[in-house]
């Protein structure tokens, strides 16, 4: 009897050990490539809404605790000017849509905005939450798009066809030309667009133009009132839309550059923040089990001895002990070698941020300095607008 | 119609296009209901009002509107608006202390033919802003090309969905130099189209503009000089009088001009 109980014990610390430690986690990925979806048939131009993808939120307020030390605000920061500029791009090339471009702002008006904010990337996974508003405030949807891939989109096939994580981009391209296929008419297109060129215009000259937009309270714009077609205070303000528009393209080559900078260094920092997160994933796993099973086996050995059985049980009870307080030791020895890989992570993007960091600082600074010289043209341009309005109207 | 019912389509929040009811198609505003249509400005309203334009030369305010835009006739009647510029009768010069970007010494002008000075300010702003744009851009191209397609190395194979056939990064479109591809093109010109080309060749010019439209020119006075010296103001009544149609505008503009730069005035004032 106290054999079989002994027994019974010991084969229950053993079974509850290797349970909980033996157990090796498989990650199962798809490799399956969602390719971008073009709009099929006959495009009318003049139903082409422009996007504006604006430079992401690094999601740095985002971050969680207990993955600071494994996040580097820097690369996010640089990651939030590389990944709009993916995104236009894709958009772009999908045919889908008017121009595309990257805003460092939203002082220019497009008829779609795209914002996103990063919640993760470490090489291993990307998640981004996407919001998309049209010009006039409505938003179309939020959604979080998360892509987990596997060491075979780092291959150097793979690397040349495409981003490592371009699913993502085209899955959020995909559903935004599905979401205005199904959701927004051909009238509500074409108010969308005008809606953008008279919010452009009261946004450059709100004396002259601020009345043909109105904003209720829940922040949805229509339009107030049309100006004629042949309105010549509407061909100046199209004029400047023009060069407005001049001005965010000539912000592209900034960010075409860039990205196509950051690419070499940063996709090689994916790749072997790709492994280091793996293995630290694997490791924390490992400790977190060996922790748990070690402190069952632990009270449950000590149980085992304070009990009234006879002196097998007991004996079982103190192996359950001994084996509980290797399992923790091992634990410990895992937390360290996750250390080590977050470590190794920290020394890799710091590695990556002295490369990049001065690119982003670059890039802003060429486009603040951009930005300030043309707000001094236009500020002379409202100043003459203004003029001829007031000729115009005899200042009424 | 247009716009009823729109916001079914939605089935967002906020109602949806809200106002879309009752607009016009965009580009096609002939048969807008409900709407309060402006009509273009009338040209030179009230005599003397035109004074009151910030920084504006107090001699602007001319009587007689002249009907539409660039309303022919009328150009030296005015009746100066009681206080403005003073003796507007007179035809003289007055400046009237206007500042900014109004060109100095403007003389008794119809209100058309100060929107067309001011409208050939704002033709030549336009220069130095795409000259400007145009400077930008070579830059970021010399930059582009400094850094080159794959500056990492590591995508020397022909690039994938993105590529270009010249090993570019794949899904990174390269830098293009605004006129250097058919879909880019500076406002003005005749650019069809805005999508071609990824970004950085999204702007074509997609109606046309003005610039276009302004290439026309006419020809210069034969007392008139080469325009080499010409400061900013005079450059821009320089270049609204070589585009003005209407001859008549066109001669008052040309004895601005001369005005301005000291010439000998022979226009028929």
């Amino acid at each position: 009897m106290s054999m079989w109980t002994f027994r019974r014990t010991l084969t229950w610390l053993v079974l509850l050990m290797l349970a909980l430690t033996g157990c090796a986690t498989t990650s199962v990925k798809s490799t399956e490539f969602v390719p971008v979806v073009q709009n099929t048939g006959p495009v009318d131009e003049a139903l082409l809404l422009d996007v504006g993808v604006m430079v992401f939120d690094p999601g740095i307020d985002e971050v969680a605790r207990g993955d600071l030390d494994r996040t580097n605000f820097e690369i996010r920061r640089a990651e939030s000017r590389y990944a709009p500029y993916l995104m236009a791009d894709t958009l772009q090339r999908s045919g889908n849509w008017g121009a595309v471009r990257v805003l460092p702002s939203q002082s220019s008006v497009m008829d779609i905005f795209l914002e996103g904010q990063i919640l993760l990337s470490d090489g291993e996974g990307m998640m981004v939450k996407v919001t998309v508003t049209d010009s006039t405030g409505r938003e179309w949807y939020t959604r979080v798009y998360e892509e987990h891939i596997s060491q075979y989109n780092y291959e150097q096939t793979q690397r040349q066809l495409h981003d490592p994580f371009q699913v993502v981009y085209n899955t959020i391209a995909n559903d935004l030309l599905a979401y205005a296929q199904n959701n927004v008419s051909d009238d509500q297109v074409r108010n969308i667009r005008t809606v953008s060129e008279l919010q452009f215009a009261a946004n450059f000259a709100p004396d002259i133009f601020g009345s043909y937009v109105t904003t209720n309270n829940r922040g949805i714009t229509s339009v107030a009132r049309l100006p004629a077609e042949n309105d010549p205070s509407l061909r100046r303000i199209r004029d400047i839309r023009e060069r407005d528009n001049l001005f965010v393209d000539t912000v592209q080559d900034y960010y075409a550059t860039y990205t196509r900078e950051m690419r070499g260094p940063y996709d090689a920092w994916r790749e072997q923040s790709y492994h280091e997160t793996m293995a630290l994933d694997e490791a924390e796993r490992s400790a977190r089990r060996r922790f748990i099973t070690g402190a069952a086996a632990i009270v449950g050995g000590i149980a085992a001895v304070g009990s009234q059985s006879s002196a097998a049980v007991q004996t079982a009870g103190i192996v359950g002990v001994g084996a509980g307080a290797y399992l923790v030791r091992s634990g410990f020895d895992r937390n360290s070698e996750a250390r080590m890989h977050i470590a190794a992570l920290q020394e890799l993007g710091e590695s990556l941020q002295s490369e990049i960091a001065p690119k982003v600082i670059e890039l802003d600074d060429r486009t603040i300095m951009l930005t300030g010289t043309v707000e001094e043209q236009y500020e002379q341009w409202r100043d003459i607008l203004m003029e001829i309005y007031l000729t115009e109207t005899g200042g009424v | 119609m247009p716009g009823a019912g729109s916001s079914s389509q939605s089935g967002s929040s906020a109602g949806g296009a809200a106002g879309s009811g009752g607009l016009d198609p965009y580009g096609d505003r002939s048969s807008t209901g409900g709407l309060n249509r402006i009509p273009p400005a009338a040209t030179a309203g009230a005599g003397g009002q035109g004074g009151a334009a910030p920084g504006s030369g107090g001699a602007v305010g001319s009587g007689q509107s002249g009907s539409g835009q660039n309303g022919s006739g009328q150009s030296g009647s005015g009746q100066s608006g009681s206080g403005q510029g003073g003796s507007a009768n007179t035809g003289a010069a007055s400046t009237g202390g206007g500042t900014g970007s109004s060109p100095g010494g403007v003389g008794v002008m119809t209100a058309s033919q100060r929107v067309a000075v001011l409208d050939g300010q704002l033709g030549g702003a336009y220069g130095d802003f795409d000259g400007l744009i145009l400077a930008e851009r070579s830059r970021a191209q010399r930059r582009a090309n400094e850094v080159g397609d794959d500056p990492a190395g590591l995508y020397e194979e022909d690039g994938g969905q993105g590529g270009d056939g010249r090993g570019a990064l794949p899904g990174v479109t390269a830098v293009q130099t605004a006129g250097a591809s058919g879909g880019q093109s500076f406002p003005g010109g005749d650019g069809q189209g805005p999508q071609a080309g990824g970004s950085g060749g999204s702007v074509g010019g997609v109606n046309g503009g003005p610039a276009g439209e302004q290439r026309e020119t006419f020809p210069v006075p034969d007392d008139i000089p080469p325009g080499g010296g010409d400061d900013v103001v005079a450059r821009q009544i320089r270049e609204a009088a070589l585009r003005e149609a209407d001859p008549e505008l066109r001669e008052a503009l040309w004895d601005e001009y001369r005005r301005y730069t000291g010439l000998e005035v022979t226009g028929t004032e």
